[in-house]
């Protein structure tokens, strides 16, 4: 009893021991039948930044929103805009600006900002309905008041939270409480239309019930809102990913077209992007319930998109193809979790995660896996199939849970003609579609070479048979006269 | 010879004389005693193991089961219970609307119905593993016929061993849907209860040796 006991100390100790080693946070992916398979972490938590390591910096408190462009953070507190380079020196802060007229004005609720590739940057000020747009400079060039928004309830005031702009100049505005959809401006700040309109959604049943329900009762059922926007970010290729708060949370991320259409890729067998698929149902263990929510959302130059989840407070990383790459964060106050995260971005190979609740900058850094998952995507991205299949490879020699490595091997093997070799890597990859292809070829590859020689020998077999049989009949007759 | 023979006529002659002449197929099975109960037993087990295989070598293409986890029981379970369901339910209320066919004429009935759509099932099986996507057609298309037929065989096989109209046939189809959801109400209710009371007497053993 006593040595039983000791052993499982022993393996307590040892799991301990492991659990301590283990770095990174949330080290899980979901395999083909939705099912958590441990994964080792793609990024770990390499720095944070507080007001404290910065001397012009009093607090970074009500952190809203950053964006990356040409080398440089830009991040908005509420009253408070802060520039850094990529390895976080403070370039400029500022609590204040000159407005038109050349008074002094101070920020006030600042939110989302927006940089362009010239480094004229936006603020939104939900607050005071309205953007300013400034030049890298920091001078005011214009305020964009309402646009005078048509169709819209009066009463609704216009609260511009989040923005981007495209190379054409116009610009895609979130507007909290406009359930219309996104705003869309031209580039002189008139109002053009509304954009990725969300439709509501409902059913017969709800429907029925709705029409039966006294009016006592209906109002206080909830209303019938479609989905919110909440964020948004523009790729390289011009689109829009826009993150949206629903309660039913059916696409709780898209990617939208010139028309405002959802095109985000994703395969027929596979789940919509959509955080966690697994779901804690219980709601007395205090662990977060419900489907995941994004709220921020960033996209880098090969495809991959990042989404942070407010729920459990994770970051998912899908690539083009909406395929789930990796998952870090989680809810907590160890390195690598988070409180209160508002936003994330790409920094170069760098993640960076605002934390509101904890006044903290955290910056995440690629691991050896991480790099050779994000250089195979990035191959395969751009079309360099035996470049990608090396670094699958490689990939997999960290990860033999990595499903996406199998099918990405399995796809360079059936370009380079092993296909009887890709059969077997699509199905550990669990990918039907070039599966099917392998089968292609093997198939005809082998019915070429053996359908006529079988069906001969098939016929041969039939024939003698038949004279066998004819032969005996005889046989047995003659026998049977004599 | 003759055992070889015999096996010749229950497996390949009669079955294949019951689909070609149904009606009067059906009704030599009930009245001349024709068909085999081994035969319609081997049709019952064989549809259990063809869902097992089915389950685990459907060609990958359109075969999204987990077969690292597969409980076989379960699944011969599944396939044998809804046949005793189906054959227990029609012949509760067939017996009383003065159907002629007995209990065990019904399960040889259905056995026989069930014949087509094993046979389709095998050749659905072994072509899943051989076709492409855009060619998955085939065997659902194979597989929606043996159902067709499972159920069109099946209808007459009732109506000829019961001796009912078609009206009457049609209306004892309905009652003998009712009647299976009757079965699985109280079948539930029973278990339900059973586990009630099995907890209960656990809970008084248990009270009971706490107090000793």
């Amino acid at each position: 009893m006593k040595k039983a006991f000791s052993f499982f100390l022993l393996i307590l100790i040892a799991m301990g021991s492991f659990a301590v080693r283990a770095e990174g946070s949330s080290n899980y992916l979901y395999d083909s039948h939705s099912r958590m398979v441990p994964s080792p972490p793609a990024y770990v938590h390499e720095r944070t930044y507080m007001s404290s390591d910065f001397d012009e910096l009093p607090n970074l408190k009500g952190m809203q929103s950053a964006c990356m462009k040409n080398g440089k953070i830009y991040v908005t507190c509420l009253t408070r805009l802060i520039i850094f380079d990529r390895d976080f020196n403070l370039l400029y802060t500022s609590t204040s600006y000159t407005g038109l007229d050349g008074r002094k004005t101070d920020f006030d609720s600042s939110v989302g900002i927006f940089v362009t590739d010239e480094g004229d940057y936006y603020i939104c000020e939900p607050n005071r309905s309205r953007i300013l747009h400034f030049s890298e400079e920091h001078e005011l060039i214009r305020v964009l008041d309402n646009p005078g928004i048509t169709g819209v309830d009066a009463s609704v005031k216009y609260r511009p939270t989040q923005m981007v702009v495209d190379e054409a100049g116009r610009m895609f505005v979130v507007a909290k409480g406009m359930y219309e959809g996104i705003v869309e401006l031209n580039s002189d700040g008139t109002f053009s239309s509304f954009y990725g309109v969300n439709e509501v959604q409902f059913n017969l049943w709800n429907l029925l019930w709705r029409n039966i329900s006294t009016s006592a009762q209906r109002a206080k059922q909830s209303l019938w809102l479609p989905s919110d926007f909440t964020n948004l970010c523009i790729d390289p290729d011009g689109f829009i990913f826009a993150t949206v708060q629903s309660s039913s949370a059916a696409e709780s991320v898209m990617r939208l077209n010139a028309k405002g259409e959802n095109i985000l890729r994703v395969d027929d067998d596979d789940p919509y992007p959509s955080g966690d698929l697994w779901l804690n149902q219980y709601t007395s263990t205090g662990a977060p319930v419900g489907p995941s929510e994004f709220v921020a959302v960033d996209v880098n130059q090969y495809g991959v998109y990042i989404c942070l989840d407010n729920t459990r407070k994770r970051v998912f990383a899908y690539n083009e193809d909406g395929k789930l790459l990796f998952i870090f964060g989680g809810p907590g106050n160890r390195k690598g979790y988070f409180r209160g995260p508002v936003d994330v971005d790409f920094i170069g190979d760098r993640i960076m995660v605002l934390d509101s609740t904890a006044e903290t900058i955290e910056v995440f850094a690629v691991t050896d896996y991480g790099r050779a998952l994000m250089s195979a995507v990035e191959a395969q991205y751009n079309y360099d199939y035996t470049m990608a299949e090396s670094y699958w490879r490689k990939a997999l020699s960290y990860n033999q849970n990595l499903f996406l490595a199998y099918s990405g091997i399995g796809r360079a093997m059936l370009r380079s003609g092993d296909a009887e070799g890709a059969m077997e890597f699509l199905k550990l990859g669990d990918d039907r579609k070039y599966y099917s292809k392998a089968l292609e070829k093997v198939r005809n590859a082998k019915l070429k070479e053996y359908l006529v020689p079988v069906a001969l020998s098939l016929a041969g077999v039939l024939i003698a048979l038949k004279i066998a049989k004819a032969l005996y009949r005889r046989r047995r007759e003659r026998r049977q006269a004599a | 010879m003759k055992t070889l023979r015999k096996i010749n006529f229950a497996c390949r002659k009669f079955p294949a004389y019951i689909m070609t002449h149904p009606f009067k197929g059906f009704d030599e099975m009930k009245s001349e005693k024709k068909g085999s109960i081994w035969f319609c037993l081997f049709v019952l087990l064989f549809s259990c193991v063809l869902n097992v295989l089915e389950y685990v070598y459907t060609g990958f293409l359109v075969n999204y089961n987990d077969i690292y986890q597969v409980s076989t029981l379960y699944l011969m379970l599944v396939t044998a219970f809804p046949v005793a369901l189906f054959v227990t339910g029609n012949w509760s209320v067939t017996s009383l609307m003065n159907g002629k066919g007995k209990y065990l004429e019904i399960f040889m009935v259905t056995m026989y119905a069930l014949y087509p759509y094993c046979v389709l099932r095998v050749i659905a099986l072994i072509l899943s593993n051989f076709l492409l996507l855009d060619e998955m057609a085939i065997v659902s298309a194979i597989k929606g016929i043996g159902v067709a037929l499972l159920a069109f065989y099946l209808f007459i096989g009732l109506v000829v061993i019961h001796e009912y109209s078609f009206t009457q046939g049609v209306a004892v189809v309905f009652l003998t849907l009712f009647a299976i959801l009757v079965i699985v109400f109280v079948l539930m209710l029973a278990f339900s209860l059973t586990a009630d009371v099995w907890d209960f007497l656990r809970t008084v053993w248990r009270e009971a040796r706490l107090k000793m």
